[in-house]
């Protein structure tokens, strides 16, 4: 058995088999738990190479597996990719009751999860574009409900989301010329262009976001961060692949000031809109424009000291926007209106909802003792020893994040005569609870994570 | 020139793709992006090998199968409207686009070392994808404007890519961006019926 069957076609025909139980959505619910919690863990234990004993039963695991003329490679150095992707998954399932969504979401979540592990596994990895929007596609089922006619939004998303299509693959056409001919500047430069907006596209790069805020508006919140949890990971990881497989492009000397330019325009960017922003769906849009934006920097940093961070930094991104995600998703299924607005003197009704909602935003921004601190510590910290005006402007965007919170604090705690009555419910509260506790506690003690996923930590594919 | 008698054909694709682009019956776009294919199989077999060729025709005949026959939305309109001055400007929009292609079709062709009749077609229908998707906010539209666009695009990527399983890939995707949009389609007016 290899390990492509296990992390890819599995996962597929389980959500296959799934989608005929529909009917049934405590079955779907146990089952995609299960089948996910299953995968994350063997991809946390179970070396990719290694023969798995069971009994008197024993399986070689086998790390390619060979698809007409081409393959699907999954090594040990992409188990924490898997670990990050089937734990994401695990988690959001574990919250579909909570967050009130139809049992649909497991199966597709199963099967968008396993066609983005196959985006990341197949070789040449220049063909990851096709499955990213075969992925896209399964979002947009997803991201529908009944008897409503699509939004602006989700439109923009699919549309935006597939023109990069031609412009990926068209990169890797030449690149796959331009290896053999490395003197071709003209090809060069042609295939980096595609290769920008391309990702530019994916990661909803400046001029390319406006999607980001309408299709969050347009979408169920705990959909929208699950999408946004998976979606940008997957392509920052393709493009880390990209950055690390091509000599040329590694080496250039425009490559880290275009990216570090990006990085802190989106940032900047995303903390101001964050800041003047009523709608909370749409801060949590410009939240995932915030966090890649910092991924950007570190991938502009081009260390292996950075790399592994912006791996471990994933870990809190995933948590934040999934317990963001959570909160909004409680608000939305008591009926309130998700604006700053409407959220006034909310703390006597869903104190909750609240914490977990500041919990995420400051871990977002990286507040001290929060989930993002470490990573985002360091990373001014590694951004600071190229001079201190990036810095300022980073700074910036996150005063403009501290703004948006403060504001949603100040409109939540806003004094009123309305008593105390929690609208919430037990589940509500220990799910909220628990999504604090982790945030909280990888804030104080972010070795936690090197615990768990050390192993993992140092077979990085890092920058050759 | 050496290919002169494909330009008939490449004729009858332009004045499909008008069709397509202006038309507000789903018959006739259905026509006219039929003969679309037709032309663009046409031109595609004498370049490429014969199944090749047939796999793009079906997939994209498949596609469109599929999409048409998706329950009819109300309204069904672009965002300029269904009268004559929206059609006007979609023609228009679409004739710039042409002249734009013409004068860039010789270089692209040495570029890519493709024969200007494929890319002649290829850029032809991808100008029509992106401005369908560009002043479409109606699903099927907008799902109409993908697959021109991804067939479009398809004719250049099969002349420069003949993996099996890449071809085939972008097969499934032409064909689950029928199926999505036909269930988009159907979902968002299932409970109007009941």
């Amino acid at each position: 058995m290899s390990a492509p069957v296990i992390w890819i076609i599995f996962p597929l025909v389980v959500s296959a088999i799934l989608i005929g139980f529909l009917e049934r959505p405590r079955i779907v619910m146990y089952a995609g738990l299960l089948t996910s919690a299953l995968l994350a863990i063997f991809a946390l234990f179970q070396p990719i190479g290694n023969v798995l004993k069971l009994g008197p039963v024993s399986i070689d695991i086998l790390s390619e597996l060979p698809f007409f003329g081409r393959a699907f490679l999954l090594e040990n150095s992409d188990r924490f990719t898997l670990c990050l992707i089937f734990f994401t998954l695990t988690f959001f399932i574990g919250g579909v009751k909570v967050a009130n969504l139809p049992s649909k979401f497991i199966p597709l979540g199963m099967a968008i999860a396993s066609v983005m592990t196959a985006a990341l596994s197949v070789q040449p990895f220049l063909y990851s574009a096709v499955f990213v929007e075969l992925a896209i596609l399964l979002m947009i089922p997803l991201v529908t409900t009944k008897g409503t006619m699509p939004e602006k939004g989700v439109i923009r998303f699919l549309i935006y989301l597939s023109m990069a299509m031609p412009f990926i693959l068209l990169a890797g056409w030449i690149l796959s010329g331009a290896q053999a001919n490395l003197s071709d500047e003209t090809w060069r430069s042609l295939a980096a262009l595609f290769l920008s907006i391309g990702f530019a596209q994916w990661l909803a790069v400046f001029p390319f976001h406006a999607w980001v805020s309408q299709f969050s508006q347009s979408v169920h919140p705990y959909i929208s961060s699950f999408i946004f949890s998976l979606l940008p990971v997957v392509t920052l990881l393709i493009m880390l692949d990209y950055v690390s497989s091509l000599v040329w492009l590694r080496e250039a000397g425009y490559l880290s000031p275009i990216i570090r330019t990006i990085g802190i325009i989106m940032i900047v960017t995303s903390g101001i809109w964050a800041a003047v922003e009523e709608e909370l769906k749409r801060i949590m849009a410009f939240s995932v424009l915030y966090e890649t934006g910092f991924a950007l920097l570190l991938i502009s940093i081009q260390s292996d000291v950075s790399i592994s961070l912006l791996y471990q930094s994933f870990v809190s991104r995933v948590l934040g926007l999934s317990l963001l995600g959570l909160s909004l998703s409680v608000m939305m299924k008591h009926g309130e209106s998700l604006t700053t607005n409407a959220y006034k003197s909310t703390i006597k009704r869903y104190p909750f909802v609240l914490i977990g909602m500041l919990t995420s935003l400051f871990g977002i921004i990286g507040l001290p003792l929060f989930a993002g601190f470490p990573y985002k510590f360091a990373s001014l910290r590694l951004m600071g020893e190229n001079g201190a005006g990036s810095i300022i402007w980073i700074i910036m965007g996150m005063i403009g994040f501290m703004i948006s919170a403060i504001r949603i604090f100040s409109s939540a705690t806003f004094p009123s005569a309305e008593k105390w009555e929690m609208h919430e419910s037990v589940i509500e509260i220990i799910f909220l609870c628990a999504g604090c506790l982790i945030l909280i506690l990888i804030g104080w003690f972010p070795q936690i994570i090197n615990i768990f996923i050390g192993s993992l930590i140092t077979n990085l594919p890092v920058l050759q | 020139m050496s290919h002169w008698y494909n330009y008939p054909f490449i004729l009858i694709l332009t004045a499909g793709l008008f069709l397509l682009l202006v038309s507000d019956s789903r018959k006739m776009i259905l026509i006219a992006f039929g003969s679309v294919l037709l032309m663009a199989f046409v031109v595609n077999i004498q370049f490429w090998p014969f199944t090749f060729s047939l796999s793009k025709l079906v997939t994209g005949t498949m596609a469109i199968v599929i999409l048409h026959f998706s329950p009819v939305m109300t309204p069904s309109q672009s965002v300029l409207g269904t009268g004559k001055t929206g059609k006007v400007f979609r023609a228009t929009a679409l004739v710039f686009g042409f002249v734009l292609i013409g004068f860039s079709v010789s270089t692209v062709s040495t570029f890519l070392s493709i024969n200007p009749e494929q890319i002649l077609l290829s850029l032809f229908m991808m100008a029509c994808g992106f401005i369908q998707l560009g002043i479409s906010q109606n699903p099927y539209r907008v799902f109409l404007g993908l697959i021109t666009l991804f067939q479009g695009f398809e004719i250049i990527y099969g002349s420069l890519e003949s993996s099996l399983l890449i071809n085939g890939m972008l097969a499934a995707v032409d064909l689950l961006i029928a199926f999505v949009g036909s269930y988009l389609i159907t979902n968002s007016l299932k409970d109007e019926e009941e």
